[in-house]
């Protein structure tokens, strides 16, 4: 028989994995605990999430698009599309491709400017019953500031997750991969910043990505967003052209998930976990088996991006399958997965 | 029944669901019909569109045919009671249409929808020309059934490249297709089940009329002025063509509504991924973008920017 990827079945197997809490736990042996014993909340700086699993910036629009296919509330938090300052109409077309295991996209930060998010959208996403994460962009660090001053203002947003990493626009990456940027950014940002959780989601393109998580930490980070996309590009032989219009694009998916789990992996042993800062990771994250690996690796939480386009159902299902994986292990809290990879084989 | 505009944040019922194969045959080169059963499939209407999973629903999703889904039109649709079929009517160019056409009757395959925003039927147009080309054929099908069924009187005006890559039947003998300039008739079969006329057209004149499906419908208009002036235009087809289309109709002041294509992720309105340039007076450049997958893709001719046209900064 093939293996079943869905959450459809609960995972009470432990067959083929190499889980060291559960191994260590209770191998082999029939669940004792009731699901919904198991105590999904996290917590990400002051902020408290009912489950670990959120949609992710730029995938899941301002929070109505997929009311029909699911209740929302019973997800983490639901992030933004980016809000900037002024309204962006983005690249032209194309601005999608696919790839092996995934896609490039060059949207181009494409969004309705901080006016009327507040004014048409903010309205509808505080309706949801989820925590919102408003993602912010700039080219400015006073657009920054301003857009987070605003913000912050407005109850209905429980944080704000500043993108410095987008790679689809001329300035978006500069403070994502300039750790001194970065940390006046997120200095300038602190300052103003009161009410809601501050986060910042770092860019995968750069050479040591705990550099960046260092800067934006000590400049007052309370959680890490990571990874954003990283940068790629396709070419159309017949035309010999790129595809994009754009040239390159942010790769997402499927394809990015061993790369993401490694600086999940890599900024929790060497900045995040000792500085008590948690972490949202993220990349190509499907099914729950993959959430339960971004845990292992020091993720306190874990979000669902492309992987909506194919199911907009993905982030319930996944974390059904995290309960149950839970329960079959008598873990009693998510949160004490968090990082539990054992050295060694 | 008129089609009423829906609110931009009304997107209508819509959800994942498993449909199981019905049939899956070739029409012509490279093209299949394939026909899925499925239950509790909410209201829809000709011009909206589902996106399929072009892989396994139970695998994982970077194996078999495609990652992302991929959109299609619904070419028709048929309910008894809850139980619903629907026809989509594909071409065979890359590995997701590719797995598409390997399926077997009793597979189960994940469709999103509906989506999209339909045709508009407006009361006061007693006529409809249905114009489409190649693979834009789909949704005139359907659409001939409704607006057949509400009483309009319509005319189906259909192009391919060739006679084995036009994607419908002929009824009766291949040859009986009239090849001379002369009225639209009851010549392909998914027309004439609603008791639509059709003229066919191909480029190389291997049936029907030889010619391209805009310079024949031009030449229609012309010679049908009064039946014009009462019409509303739908087209659906390779750009170029609509916009050729989109012209005619201009000229002669008919409203036309063009369906779309463009490269989507998601199809829901999420990742921005669509876009279409629309003209705005108010706008510095003339233009703003606005999405195929949820403004779309059924727009008004007029207000669309070409892909290849010039306009505005
Ligand atoms: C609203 C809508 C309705 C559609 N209805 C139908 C239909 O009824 N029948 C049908 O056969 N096809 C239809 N299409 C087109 C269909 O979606 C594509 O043919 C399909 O996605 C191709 O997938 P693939 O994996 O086989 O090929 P891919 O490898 O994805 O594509 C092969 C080639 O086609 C190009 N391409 C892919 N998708 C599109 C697109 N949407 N527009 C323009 N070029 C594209 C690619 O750039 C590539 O060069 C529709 C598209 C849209 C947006
Ligand atoms: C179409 C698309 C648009 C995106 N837009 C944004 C954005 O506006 N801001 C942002 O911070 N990240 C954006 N992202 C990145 C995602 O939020 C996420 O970090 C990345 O896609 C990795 O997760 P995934 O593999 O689950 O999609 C976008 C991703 C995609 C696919
Ligand atoms: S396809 Fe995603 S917004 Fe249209």
């Amino acid at each position: 028989m093939r293996p079943t990827y869905d959450t459809r079945t609960a995972p009470t197997d432990t067959g083929g994995l190499t889980l060291p809490v559960g191994r260590r736990m209770l191998a082999g042996m029939e669940s004792s605990i009731n699901l919904s014993t198991v105590d999904m909340a996290v917590r990400i700086g002051r902020l408290t999430l009912r489950n670990p699993v959120v949609t992710l910036s730029g995938t899941c629009g301002y929070g109505d698009e997929y009311g029909p296919f699911m209740d929302l509330s019973l997800l983490g938090a639901f992030t933004t599309k980016s809000v900037t300052l002024e309204p962006r109409r983005g690249n032209a077309p194309p601005r999608v491709v696919e790839t092996a295991g995934g896609m490039l996209n060059a949207i181009g930060l494409a969004n309705v400017g901080l006016e009327r998010f507040i004014a048409e959208k903010l309205p509808v996403l505080s309706a949801l019953g989820v925590p919102a994460i408003v993602n912010v962009a700039g080219h400015t660090i006073e657009e920054y500031v301003k857009v987070c001053r605003t913000l912050d203002a407005q109850p209905a947003v429980a944080g704000l997750e500043l993108n410095v990493s987008c790679p689809n626009v001329a300035d978006g990456l500069v403070f994502g991969t300039d750790a001194g940027a970065l940390g006046e950014l997120v200095r300038a940002v602190r300052a103003e910043v009161r009410r809601a959780v501050l986060i910042v989601k770092l860019s995968p393109n750069v050479t040591d990505i705990s550099r960046t998580a260092a800067a934006a930490i000590e400049a007052g980070a309370e959680a890490l967003s990571m990874v954003n996309t990283f940068v790629g590009m396709a070419i159309d032989i017949e035309r010999r052209r790129p595809v994009l219009s754009n040239t390159t694009g942010g790769l997402s998916g499927p394809a990015i998930k061993p790369l993401a789990l490694h600086m999940v992996h890599r900024v929790y042993r060497q900045v995040a976990g000792p500085a008590g800062i948690p972490i949202i990771g993220m990349g190509g994250i499907v099914t729950w088996r993959d959430a339960v690996e971004f845990i292992l690796a020091g993720a306190t939480a874990v979000g669902i991006g492309t992987a909506l386009f194919i199911d907009p159902t993905t982030p319930l299902k996944v974390v059904e399958g995290l309960r149950a994986y839970l329960a079959s292990r008598n873990i009693l809290a998510v949160s004490e997965l968090v990082g539990r990879l054992e050295r060694g084989r | 029944m008129h089609l009423e505009a829906r609110s931009p944040t009304d997107r209508g019922a819509r959800s994942v669901f498993l449909a199981a194969v019905r049939a899956n045959d070739p029409v012509c080169r490279d093209h299949y019909r394939l026909i899925l059963a499925l239950a509790g499939f909410p209201s829809a209407q000709p011009g909206q569109f589902v996106q399929i999973l072009c892989a396994d629903p139970e695998g994982p999703p970077w194996a078999g045919g495609a990652f992302t889904r991929r959109p299609f039109s619904i070419g028709g649709l048929r309910r008894t009671g809850n139980d619903c079929e629907l026809d989509i009517i594909y071409r065979v160019i890359g590995p997701g249409t590719k797995w598409l056409a390997g399926l077997r009757p009793g597979v189960q395959v994940s469709v999103l929808g509906p989506l999209g925003r339909p045709f508009e039927l407006p009361a006061d147009r007693p006529v409809a020309y249905l114009v489409g080309g190649g693979v834009g054929l789909p949704p005139m099908i359907w659409l001939a059934e409704v607006a057949a069924a509400v009483g309009r009187q319509v005319v189906a005006f259909c192009g391919a490249r060739s006679a084995d890559s036009l994607p419908l039947r002929p009824r009766g003998r291949q040859d009986a297709v009239p090849l001379s300039p002369t009225e639209p008739t009851l010549c392909m079969e998914e027309f004439a089940q609603w008791g639509v006329p059709a003229v066919v057209c191909t480029d190389d004149g291997t049936l029907g009329r030889r010619g391209r499906v805009p310079e024949v419908f031009t030449s229609y208009l012309a010679s049908h002025a009064d039946e014009a002036a009462q019409a509303v235009v739908y087209t659906c087809g390779p750009e170029p063509m609509l916009r050729l289309v989109a012209r005619s109709c201009e000229l002669l002041g008919i409203p036309c509504q063009v369906c779309l294509e463009r490269t989507m992720a998601c199809g829901m309105g999420t990742c921005q991924s669509c876009v279409v340039r629309i003209r705005d007076a108010s706008d510095a450049q003339g233009w703003r973008y606005q999405l195929c997958c949820t403004d779309g893709p059924v727009f008004d001719s007029r207000a669309v920017v070409w892909q290849d046209e010039k306009w505005g900064t």
